[in-house]
C-alpha cells in the first residue's frame, strides 16, 4: 500500500470514529481534514451521508473515487473527543501514520465513562426530573425514577443484542410508558401526561437532533443534517407511539 | 413572581440536563456545565414569564443565554459544548404539546363528528405551540451565535 494512500485511510479512520460515536459531520470532517493537513496530504475531498462517505483523491493528475461504509451510529462520546484530540495532535505534526493507527485502534476499544448501574440511576434521574418540570407530582416523580431504570436495563440488553434503534427505542418506550400506566391506574400519581411524557424522558433523542442542526446550521452538510433531523423525529414519534399505547390503559 | 418554585422547576431542569448528558456518555468534566445551561436556561425563561413576556419571546433569549454559559463554561472543547447546549436547551423545548400532537394525530383517524372538530382544533394549537417554540429556540441559538461570534477564538489557518 501507497504512503499517501494508508495516510488517507488513517485519516477516515478518525473521522469515522466521530461519526459512528455520536459526532456531527461538520466535526467529522473537520477531524479529517486536521489529519489530512497533519500529514501534508491536501488532495482529498469528501461527500458525507450518515451511511457512508465517498471520497475523491488526485495522484499523478488522475482522479478516483471511493466509499466508505459509516456503521450505524453508537453513542460513546469520550471516542469523540479522543478522536478530535488525535485530529489537532496529528495537525500539530507531533504524530506520524504509524502512530496514529494504532492510536485510531486504542480509541475504538474505549468504553463509555460509565458502567451500567451509572447509566441506570441517571435514566431514573432523567426521567424523573423531567416530569417534575413539565408539572408532575411526587407520585410521578417516584413512577419515573422505577420507568426511567427498568427502561434504561432493558434498552441496554436490547442494545448488547445488536438491535437496531428504532424496534429498541419502541420497546423502551411501551415498556416505561406501560409500567407509568399502572402506576397511575393504582392511583399514586394524579398527573397523567406528565407522568407519562417523563416516563420516556430517558429517551429523548436529543444527540440526532443537535447533530442535525449544527449540520444544516453550517449549510454544507445539508443532506446528512436532515437525514438526522428525520431520524430524531422518527424517534420521537416512535416514543409517542409507546405513550399512546400506554395512555389507553389508564383509565 | 414565585421565585422559590422558579428556583425548584430550574432546578429540576439542571438535574434533567446533567443525567441527560451521562445517559449520551458525555465527559465527566462535562455533567456540571450540563446542569448549568439546563438550570440557567429554565430559569431566565421563567422569571422572564415572571416578568409578563411571552413564553416564546423568553424562550428565544433563554436559548441565547444557554449558548454563552456553555461556550463560556465549557472552554476549547466544542464537542463537549455542543452536549452541554443540547442537553440544556431541551427543558425550553414544548415536549408535552409536541407529545400530544403526535398522540392527538395517532387518534385523529378513529374520531368522528364533534369529538373530531374539537381534537382538529387541539392538534392545531399543538402543532402551533411546538412550531413556535422550536423557531424561538432555533432564533435564540442564531442571536447566541451573533452575539459570541466576535469573542470566540479563531483556529490558526
Amino acid at each position: 500500500m501507497c504512503e499517501e494512500q494508508r495516510e488517507i485511510d488513517v485519516a477516515l479512520d478518525v473521522a469515522l470514529v466521530v461519526m459512528e460515536n455520536g459526532g456531527s459531520t461538520v466535526r467529522a470532517d473537520r477531524v479529517l481534514i486536521n489529519v489530512l493537513k497533519g500529514f501534508g496530504n491536501y488532495n482529498v475531498s469528501t461527500l458525507w451521508r450518515t451511511d457512508f462517505v465517498a471520497f475523491t483523491t488526485l495522484s499523478d493528475g488522475e482522479r478516483s473515487t471511493a466509499f466508505r461504509q459509516i456503521a450505524p451510529s453508537a453513542v460513546n462520546l469520550l471516542r469523540v473527543s479522543e478522536a478530535t484530540a488525535l485530529a489537532d495532535k496529528i495537525a500539530k505534526g507531533t504524530t506520524n501514520v504509524t502512530d496514529a493507527a494504532d492510536e485510531v485502534q486504542r480509541i475504538k476499544t474505549l468504553a463509555s465513562p460509565y458502567n451500567l448501574p451509572i447509566t441506570v440511576v441517571a435514566a431514573a434521574i432523567t426521567a424523573a426530573s423531567f416530569s417534575q418540570f413539565v408539572g408532575g407530582d411526587w407520585g410521578g416523580f417516584g413512577i419515573c425514577l422505577v420507568t426511567g431504570a427498568i427502561g434504561q436495563f432493558v434498552r441496554s440488553r436490547l442494545v448488547a443484542h445488536k438491535l437496531a434503534t428504532a424496534p429498541v427505542t419502541l420497546i423502551c418506550a411501551v415498556v416505561s410508558a406501560c409500567i407509568a400506566a399502572l402506576g397511575l391506574w393504582a392511583h399514586i400519581s394524579a398527573v397523567v401526561p406528565a407522568t407519562l411524557i417523563g416516563s420516556v424522558g430517558y429517551m429523548m433523542p436529543g444527540l440526532p437532533l443537535v447533530n442535525g442542526f449544527i449540520d444544516v446550521g453550517s449549510h454544507k452538510y445539508l443532506s446528512p443534517g436532515v437525514q438526522r433531523i428525520g431520524s430524531a423525529v422518527f424517534l420521537f414519534t416512535l416514543l409517542a407511539i409507546g405513550i399512546a399505547i400506554a395512555a389507553s390503559l389508564v383509565p | 413572581m414565585d421565585m422559590s418554585a422558579i428556583l425548584i422547576n430550574s432546578f429540576w431542569a439542571g438535574l434533567f440536563a446533567a443525567s441527560l448528558g451521562v445517559v449520551l456518555t458525555t465527559l465527566p468534566q462535562t455533567v456540571l456545565p450540563c446542569f448549568l445551561c439546563g438550570f440557567v436556561g429554565r430559569f431566565v425563561r421563567n422569571v422572564l414569564v415572571g416578568y409578563g413576556l411571552t413564553p416564546h419571546a423568553s424562550v428565544v433569549i433563554a436559548a441565547a443565554v444557554c449558548i454563552a454559559v456553555s461556550t463560556i463554561v465549557v472552554k476549547r472543547r466544542q464537542d463537549q459544548s455542543a452536549i452541554a447546549l443540547v442537553t440544556g436547551i431541551l427543558p425550553l423545548g414544548a415536549s408535552v404539546a409536541l407529545f400530544n400532537t403526535i398522540g392527538s394525530t395517532l387518534k385523529m383517524a378513529s374520531l368522528k363528528g364533534e369529538a373530531l372538530t374539537v381534537a382538529s382544533t387541539q392538534l392545531l394549537a399543538n402543532l402551533t405551540d411546538v412550531l413556535a417554540t422550536t423557531l424561538a429556540i432555533v432564533l435564540g441559538l442564531l442571536a447566541g451565535y451573533v452575539l459570541l461570534w466576535p469573542f470566540k477564538p479563531r483556529e490558526k489557518a
